[in-house]
């Protein structure tokens, strides 16, 4: 079996892992910013700046699409974000 | 005439401004879903299902209907322009389609494609409403042991159908089936299987599992693949094929449609089989079969007209009789189970306006494809160019918000992620994992019908046989599996005389 793709599945696994545990804890939109942060800056190596705004960009606009446009509620940290 | 009365009250629902916006987003999805690797119809169902809890459930259904057959036309332009299939039932088209593109005939092959699957599509669609109705009213005389000597051999059927071994098709049903008995016994109430976790008392959703195996798997698999693709942008004035061309894919487009209707009634991967048989036919009755391989349009006409028609005949046993053909169709039937309604040969009396909605609307959907797979295919090649290392975690984030909000529940994200895990490994094994989610949902219906007619016969087993309809389908199911031993004993002999 080959296994060269074992690094990237286990740092996925991982985030995946960390992201479940903190998406009640931390709220839908920063921790879907702070996954996709990491998974474009860090394991991509893509340009800081370009991952922050994507990140940031897609945490805040599907939050809006789905929690208030659609109504579907997704979880919100304890201090309102 | 009772025919035309029930579409036109169908049509009068698709026809809304409201159903035909849903029915655009769907297909619209289905196109971009069908186009990338990663992301099949099922992930794309599967992760719009939570946006369909606010709305009524004739436009649910359509709008997911949508992205299934939107994602058989999506998977075809990637196919041929890049050779890449978007999803697994384009794989025969990327042959042909991609020599035809190499020789300067992408825009024909994209417009064939195009017309075969709207031809396939709308054809198909006076199938499934004709025959429907009547295998619902011989489905109305379905009992218990009816029901569990059908859901044995659909599942049964699915393992022989499936392309690769049949023993590990058969062993991954049993896991599915296994996985679908967590939760409380329907019978008796107790728990089973639920570790003292309350969120598995309803059992194992099928979402986060085809999630985790069709989704995230996908995503462990492909994600080194991060380089941008190649893409060739055609032209609206290319698409025209040629007089020749469309002469030569006339029959196969026939042919196709009628391959993939048959083969979609049947439990299994139909749409991925369908073309599959398609394009063996198409080769096999060429007078040139040696042009096949090297841009000969029958070969794209063919599988697409197929897989596409296989989409309708798929609803047949969903509508009719309540039981899902394959994993698409399972997670369509949890969908319509989520809000309230129960597919089955009473779909059609109690609610006519979801079932001749649906049917209408699969009408006004071929339509909608057909506009916007032709003039914005260049449009849509542009999603490709983007590198998959930007593509990959924004679909991962895609799943964890999919399977979260379908019941607001971390236990589901954490299911998705363990099946993710299993189906990346099971891949790896060549394993296909759709007799998996298959099982999964057709456990509680299976375990229930077997305990409803042991209820009636009081714990006598002979029931099953007693019953002709019954009985006949384990007769079936018994001679399968006979024949399936003795051949391979055959082969076994055979190889060792060989040696």
């Amino acid at each position: 079996m080959d296994l060269s793709d074992a690094r990237i599945t286990a740092v996925i696994v991982l985030l995946l892992g960390a992201a479940t545990f903190a998406l009640e804890r931390a709220g839908y939109r920063a921790t879907v910013f702070a996954f996709l942060l990491v998974v474009l800056a860090a394991v991509e190596r893509r340009p800081p700046w370009l991952s922050i705004l994507l990140s940031g960009g897609f945490a805040l606009g599907s939050f809006y699409l789905i929690n208030t446009v659609l109504r579907v509620p997704l979880p919100v940290s304890r201090w309102g974000w | 005439m009772e025919i035309l009365s029930n579409l036109a009250l169908g049509f009068s629902i698709a026809l809304t401004p409201q159903v035909l916006a849903y029915a655009f987003i769907g297909c619209l999805f289905g196109t971009l879903v069908g186009m990338l690797p990663g992301v099949g119809p099922l992930t794309g169902i599967s992760l719009l299902l939570p946006v369909t809890y606010g709305l009524n459930p004739t436009i649910a259904i359509v709008m997911l209907a949508g992205v299934y057959y939107g994602a058989m036309y999506g998977g075809s332009t990637t196919s041929i322009l890049m050779r890449i299939p978007g999803e697994a039932a384009s794989v025969m088209t990327c042959i042909d389609g991609y020599a035809m593109t190499q020789k300067g005939r992408a825009g024909p092959a994209l417009a064939i494609a195009a017309i075969g699957s709207f031809i396939a599509g709308t054809v198909s669609v006076v199938g499934l409403m004709l025959l429907a109705p009547p295998i619902a009213a011989v489905a109305l005389k379905f009992g218990p042991p009816e029901y569990a000597a059908l859901l044995t051999l659909g599942l049964l059927v699915l393992a022989y159908l499936s392309s690769g071994s049949t023993l590990k098709m058969l062993l991954m049903a049993l896991v599915g089936l296994l996985v679908g008995l967590v939760g409380i016994d329907q019978m008796s109430g107790f728990a089973r299987f639920t570790w003292n976790v309350p969120e598995l008392a309803d059992g194992v959703g099928v979402v986060p599992v085809a999630v985790g195996l069709f989704g995230i798997s996908e995503i462990m698999l492909s994600a080194r693949s991060s380089g941008a693709l190649k893409v060739q942008k055609p032209r609206l004035a290319d698409l025209v094929p040629s007089r020749e061309e469309m002469r030569a894919s006339a029959a196969p487009i026939l042919r196709g449609t009628l391959i993939g209707f048959l083969v979609g009634v049947v439990p299994g991967s139909a749409h991925i089989i369908s073309s599959f048989v398609s394009y063996a036919l198409e080769k096999k009755i060429s007078k040139h079969p040696e042009r096949f391989g090297h841009g000969a349009v029958e070969g794209v006409a063919g599988p697409e007209s197929a897989n596409n028609s296989a989409t309708s005949g798929a609803f047949i046993p969903l509508l009719a009789l309540g039981i899902p053909s394959g994993a698409v169709p399972a997670v369509m039937l949890a969908a319509l189970m989520i809000h309230g309604i129960s597919p089955g040969p009473q779909l059609m009396q109690s609610r006519p306006d979801i079932f001749w909605g649906f049917i209408a609307s699969m009408y006004v959907g071929n339509v909608v494809l057909l506009i916007l797979n032709l003039p914005m295919v260049g449009l849509f090649v542009n999603l490709l160019r983007i590198p998959y290392a930007y593509l990959y975690p924004f679909i991962l984030a895609l799943c964890l918000l999919g399977v979260y909000s379908t019941n607001q529940s971390t236990v589901d994200v954490w299911i998705a992620i363990g099946f993710g895990v299993l189906g990346y490994f099971l891949r790896k094994l060549e394993f296909d994992t759709a007799p998996l989610v298959l099982g999964v949902i057709l456990a509680p219906m299976l375990e229930l019908a077997i305990r409803q007619s042991l209820a009636m016969s009081g714990g006598d087993w002979s029931i099953f046989a007693k019953r002709p309809i019954a009985g006949t389908m384990l007769a079936l199911v018994a001679a399968l599996l006979i024949y399936n031993l003795l051949s391979r004993g055959w082969r076994t002999r055979v190889g060792l005389e060989e040696k």
